[in-house]
């Protein structure tokens, strides 16, 4: 069913992957997922929790290896962390030990950037994640939501045509949530680059995405493929149509069955433990 | 910072804040007065013999005598150059075996328990080993302090390496950097403090056992001063020693609890 498309600038194709944990079954987290994200793309993937998202998140960034299939980054089979990929974990990331600043800059500084460019470098990334004026200031001064803007400074530091985020703002509230998805679609449109996007959050996902790839729960696979028809830039008044409520419910009604379940095996689990 | 206090914003809200930053110690430093002022008192007023107890005042004057004569310089600068060579041994030891215990899971599992109990043993019970292999010298208080300056070292340096969160080490592999940057660029940062109260922890134990083992070797320092002056029958002057050796270790806790502030700041 991989229907190769000629710009496909990623391409995920038959990954799976099982964790096995001493006494018990193994988990199949990842069953013979496809997926392909074309050039300039914003896709998001979204599913229950414990779908395995992470999973794929991780496979795709190189840091675990898969058990089955391959990741393509324009044509070529990767093997380990690929140039082009960016990367914004799920867990706080920033380096306490460093200054704002700083943290933008490591990928620069590791890079052999001389001082002078890096520090200028960093303060346009501050800036275009609207962190001007707390350069000078560690992570632990900073707000949950500002930590997270830092780590996502610092991976576009390196320009990567490829970002990936694994629910860059689980942690934050709804209003903040909103307002840096907003930032997100700009810096992408200001970089060219591509997105995909891990959350759990329907609106998120339909109000940032060209594409939602839905995932099932147990085996973790892509169940269905939903093109986003919305006009850009989304404001609140693309967010209040009837459209966006019109693909917030189908969404649901898909993720509901998986939601359900994941949570009926989880009650499960539990009751076998006892 | 536009908030205004409500009182008069002259010398009563700058001692106020002053006092808000700085309450327990000064607390401390009060509680401190409070007790040389009882102890000195409680001889003046006949309460306890001064044969027995010397006052604050009694202390220092034997202080400064001691001082005069070099026999307290003497004995610290021995003690201090014993305590450094066992500290740099120490350190190179305790961080190295830290380092390897880490890197090796199933050796650290092992030895985790061994050294936990070596460190909650009473110290006095290794002297006679030390004795008995490097004989009545230098060398076997050097020894000591280094193995109970180690212990602390190894266990926090192994502990703390451990305690990288993964996503941090994984930061390093999306940029693509290589185990050893990810090593010095993002482990040794971020198990930065909790290595330092390790070494803080191992020079305590080192300057206990140093002293401690002066005194009962007889050999030289203020461990072996203090054994004199007891012998000696001169009251005064032991207070005044005692008195000395407490402040070096406060002098210790203070400067590297000064040094661990700044390597853990902001976090
Ligand atoms: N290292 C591991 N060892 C064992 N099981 C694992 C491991 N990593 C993930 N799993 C299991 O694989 C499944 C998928 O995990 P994953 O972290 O990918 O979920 P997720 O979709 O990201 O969830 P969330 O939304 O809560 O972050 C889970 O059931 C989890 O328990
Ligand atoms: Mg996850």
């Amino acid at each position: 069913m991989t229907q190769k498309k000629a710009n496909a600038v990623l391409s995920v194709e038959q990954v799976s992957k099982s964790f096995y944990v001493e006494d018990e079954p193994p988990i199949l987290a990842l069953s013979e997922t496809d997926l392909e994200v074309q050039k300039g793309e914003f896709v998001a993937v979204i599913g229950p929790s414990g779908c395995g998202k992470s999973t794929l998140f991780n496979i795709i960034g190189g840091l675990i290896p898969s058990d089955t299939g391959q990741i393509v980054v324009e044509g070529k089979k990767t093997n380990g962390p690929d140039k082009q990929i960016g990367m914004v974990f799920q867990e706080e990331s920033t380096f306490a030990w460093r200054t704002v600043e700083e943290n933008i800059a490591f990928p620069l500084e590791l890079a052999g950037v001389p001082k002078q460019d890096r520090i200028k470098q960093a303060a346009h990334f501050a800036d275009l994640v609207g962190l001007s004026g707390f350069e000078k200031r560690y992570p632990a001064e900073l707000s949950c939501g500002m930590r997270q803007r830092v780590a996502l400074a610092r991976t576009l530091a390196l320009e990567p045509q490829i970002l990936l985020m694994d629910e860059p703002f689980a942690a934050l509230d709804e209003q903040t949530r909103m307002l840096l998805g907003e930032k997100i679609t700009e810096i992408r449109e200001a970089l060219d680059q591509t997105v995909l996007l891990i959350t759990h959050n329907i609106t998120e996902a339909v109000q940032l995405s060209d594409r939602v790839a839905i995932m099932s729960f147990r085996p973790g696979v892509i169940k269905r493929i939903l093109d986003i028809d919305l006009p850009r830039p989304r404001g609140p008044e693309t967010i209040s149509s009837d459209k966006f409520g019109h693909y917030v419910g189908e969404i649901w009604a898909d993720l509901r069955e998986e939601a359900a379940r994941g949570l009926r095996e989880s009650e499960r689990a539990l009751a076998d433990e006892h | 910072m536009s908030i205004k206090s409500t009182g008069s914003p002259g010398t009563p809200s700058r001692f106020l804040k002053y006092w808000h930053r700085h309450n327990s110690t000064l607390l401390g430093l009060g509680i401190f007065a409070f007790l040389l002022a009882i102890w000195e008192a409680s001889i003046s007023l006949g309460w306890v013999s001064k044969f027995v107890l010397t006052p604050p005042s009694g202390i220092i004057q034997a202080l400064i005598k001691l001082s005069k004569n070099g026999e307290l310089m003497d004995a610290l600068a021995t003690t201090l150059t014993i305590l450094g060579a066992a500290l740099g041994l120490a350190l190179v030891i305790g961080i190295s075996i830290g380092f390897l215990l880490y890197k090796n899971e199933l050796w650290g599992k092992a030895f985790e328990p061994l050294l936990g109990a070596i460190f909650a043993s009473p110290l006095p019970l290794m002297f006679p080993i030390f004795l008995v292999l490097f004989g009545r010298t230098f060398y076997a208080i050097i020894c000591l302090a280094t193995i109970y300056g180690s212990i602390p070292i190894i266990m926090n340096t192994r502990e703390a390496l451990l305690s990288v969160r993964r996503t941090l080490i994984w930061v390093g592999r999306s940029f693509r950097l290589t185990e050893v940057q990810i090593f010095w660029k993002i482990i040794v940062p971020a198990a930065a403090p909790l290595m330092f109260s390790g070494i803080r922890m191992g020079l305590i134990y080192a300057l206990l056992g140093v002293v401690a083992f002066e005194f009962l070797t007889d050999l030289g320092g203020l461990g072996r001063l203090l054994s004199e002056l007891n012998y000696k029958f001169k009251i005064p002057e032991s207070f005044a020693l005692t008195a000395s050796t407490v402040m070096l270790s406060g002098f210790v806790l203070f400067l590297t609890g000064w040094i661990e502030r700044r390597i853990s700041n902001n976090r």
